[in-house]
């Protein structure tokens, strides 16, 4: 699941995960809210999706990404999925913020297409197993 | 005048021995003679010259002078004149300052000195008087009251409270802007501790000031809080200095305060306004970051993926689109740094140069190396800054001094730290292109440059960063140059800041 609001960006890491090469159903949503409500849904109905693996940007529309990140630690079926934070911000308060609320890993949004690829690493680090 | 002097005088006798009376005229001291009745029997030139007139001889009578007052300005009748005085047998009076005029109108101050001349049964057979000019002594006195006098006008008038004080801490004078300032009235003050000014919390400062000032040094612009009559605090600038005697021993201070209350306000007014702007700089500049960073990579797409596709032209707009962009990510990223420059951070506050001159050095070997640039430093001392700082200001002016190498020789920068009373000054001098006298002030501008991107790269940030930082430890940068010999960038850094030590 991919929770960016900049176009430009869905298609960077739409990219980027195909790079990886991993075969996932890729669920993409544009703001906070519309995430919150995706988690919300997956308790209220088993049948919902599901993701395993969230790359959040932070700085999204209606709800900021470390309330995202929140609700996911405290929704039922969602909350032991492995959360990437992408951000352009990198200092340390940034990435310590994230972490600290339950964040697995942190990009730092680079200027380079080849830099950007690198999120592949960690998509196939923190993609648990099983789900490829 | 002593009993010798007074005995000598009256052996000279009436004036009619011609012997006496030659060493009388050669006397350079006014001086006459009367009867026992006070008519004047003889006066010497000196006389004449003193008092401005002749005086008939049998005639005149009492005194040699045309008319005299007394220190006060009151007119004194000659009869009454001290000589006259001492000739009716009464108190011999001596060492008054009288004041005399002469016919032609000017005036001048003198002592009498009378003495009555006795016969063997002890009667008054005449008077013998000493007149010594003591005009030149008198003006001198009035000159040093009227400076006193103006001095004091100043000293009162003063915006600033004037104070002074003994070596003991005790209030000698209280001007009437003391007054205003502590509330307390010369009255209740003068003879006080000086320490009845100063907060409980800051009683330390006083051995210490006195401590500076028993050196003979002086305290200039100390910054600090003291304490009014009705308890409440104001903030002052203290400037103290040792006052000595005539013989140059330290006897006291003299303390000028002044209120900065209505200027701290203003500074943190200031300050505020600057944190709200470079807060505004900061978000500005890091928000600028995300489209820049769209901007950059889809133009690098563009250009990976549709290059084929696109005419000679469209690549060349390409080119400049892509190469706008990075220069502006240069930029942001360089603005960025510069509005983080802030002492009010966490760790260390001092920094040892030698270590921050590594830690650059070790970051720059690849330019270094392919410089060809030799790097000699001193050993450097260690200075109340930021790591971080230093660490940009050595990156920064050694950067440029690699930059702007000249390329007729072996690039050569030495850096090195002098110690003065109350700063460092660090040096980094190259032997490159230098920069001309017009410029040497523009180049510390945000955004200045003096070559275009094509010359040599950079945003113009550098020194504008390295001005800021000296500026928030209250240093100064500078660069003294010959155009194609070399540089050498300068700047200070106090040893400690607003301090009594």
């Amino acid at each position: 699941m991919v929770v960016e609001d900049n176009p430009a960006d869905v298609f960077l890491i739409r990219e980027t995960i195909e790079a990886s090469g991993v075969k996932v159903p890729v669920h993409i949503v544009r703001d906070g809210e519309e995430a919150t409500r995706f988690f919300d849904n997956a308790d209220r109905d088993d049948s919902a999706p599901c993701p395993s693996l969230v790359i959040l940007d932070i700085n999204l529309p209606k709800k900021h990404g470390v309330q995202v990140l929140r609700h996911l630690r405290r929704s039922q079926r969602c909350r032991t999925a492995s959360v990437i934070v992408v951000s352009t911000s990198n200092a340390a308060k940034d990435r310590e913020d994230v972490i600290l609320n339950g964040a697995d890993a942190f990009f730092c949004k680079p200027s380079k297409y080849d830099d950007f690829l690198k999120l592949a690493d960690l998509i196939l680090e923190w993609l648990p197993k099983g789900s490829k | 005048m002593t009993a010798q002097a007074r005995k000598a005088l009256t052996h000279l006798g009436n004036g009619s021995d011609p012997a006496s009376r030659e060493i009388l005229d050669a006397l350079p001291v006014a001086l006459y003679i009367t009867d026992a009745e006070g008519r004047l029997t003889y006066f010497n030139s000196a006389a004449v010259a003193l008092s401005g007139r002749a005086p008939e001889l049998g005639v005149d009578k009492w005194c040699v002078t045309w008319k005299i007052f007394l220190a006060d300005g009151t007119p004194l009748p000659h009869d009454q004149c001290p000589m006259a005085v001492a000739l009716k047998g009464g108190e011999i009076v001596e060492g008054i300052e009288c004041l005399a005029e002469r016919p032609d109108g000017t005036r001048f101050w003198f002592t009498p000195y009378p003495a009555v001349l006795r016969d063997s049964q002890g009667r008054i057979t005449g008077g013998i008087n000493l007149l010594v000019d003591i005009t030149s002594r008198k003006l001198e006195q009035d000159k040093a009251r009227q400076a006193g006098l103006l001095l004091g006008a100043i000293v009162d008038s003063s915006d600033d409270a004037i104070i002074s004080k003994d070596l003991n801490g005790t209030i000698t004078s209280w001007n009437k802007s003391a007054e205003r300032l502590f509330g307390y009235t010369a009255e209740e003050i003068i003879g006080r501790p000086v320490t009845l000014l100063i907060p409980p919390d800051r009683l330390e400062e006083e051995p210490r000031i006195i401590a500076r000032l028993k050196a003979g040094e002086r305290v200039d612009h100390f910054e600090t809080i003291r304490r009014r009559k009705d308890g409440t605090l104001l903030d002052i600038s203290l400037t103290i200095s040792p006052v000595r005697d005539a013989k140059g021993n330290i006897i006291g201070a003299s303390k000028i305060a002044r209120d900065i209350t209505e200027r701290r306000h203003a500074e943190a007014e200031i300050l505020r306004a600057n944190r709200d702007l470079e807060q505004f700089a900061f978000s500005a500049s890091h928000d600028l970051q995300e489209p820049l960073r769209s901007l950059k990579i889809y133009s690098e797409l563009l250009a990976r993926r549709y290059s084929d596709k696109l005419d000679g032209q469209a690549l060349e707009f390409l080119g400049y689109l892509r190469a706008g962009a990075t220069r502006m990510e240069v930029l942001v990223s360089d603005l960025l740094g510069y509005t983080r420059i802030s002492k009010h951070e966490e760790g260390p506050e001092t920094a040892d140069a030698n270590a921050a001159l590594a830690i650059v050095l070790a970051s720059m070997a690849g330019s270094i190396s392919e410089s060809g640039a030799r790097i000699v430093s001193e050993s450097l001392p260690t200075v109340p800054v930021r790591p971080a700082h230093l660490q940009q200001l050595f990156q920064n002016l050694i950067g440029n001094a690699v930059k702007y190498r000249s390329l007729e020789r072996t690039p050569e920068i030495h850096v090195t730290a002098k110690s003065q009373e109350a700063e460092w000054t660090f040096a980094i001098s190259d032997n490159g292109i230098g920069i001309a006298p017009e410029y040497k002030e523009k180049i510390f501008g945000l955004f200045k440059r003096l070559h275009t991107s094509e010359e040599y790269s950079g945003t113009g940030i550098g020194l504008a960063i390295c001005q800021r930082i000296v500026a928030e430890y209250h240093g100064r940068i500078w660069v003294d140059s010959e155009p194609g010999q070399g540089s050498t960038f300068c700047f200070t850094i106090p040893r400690t800041r607003n301090s009594v030590e």
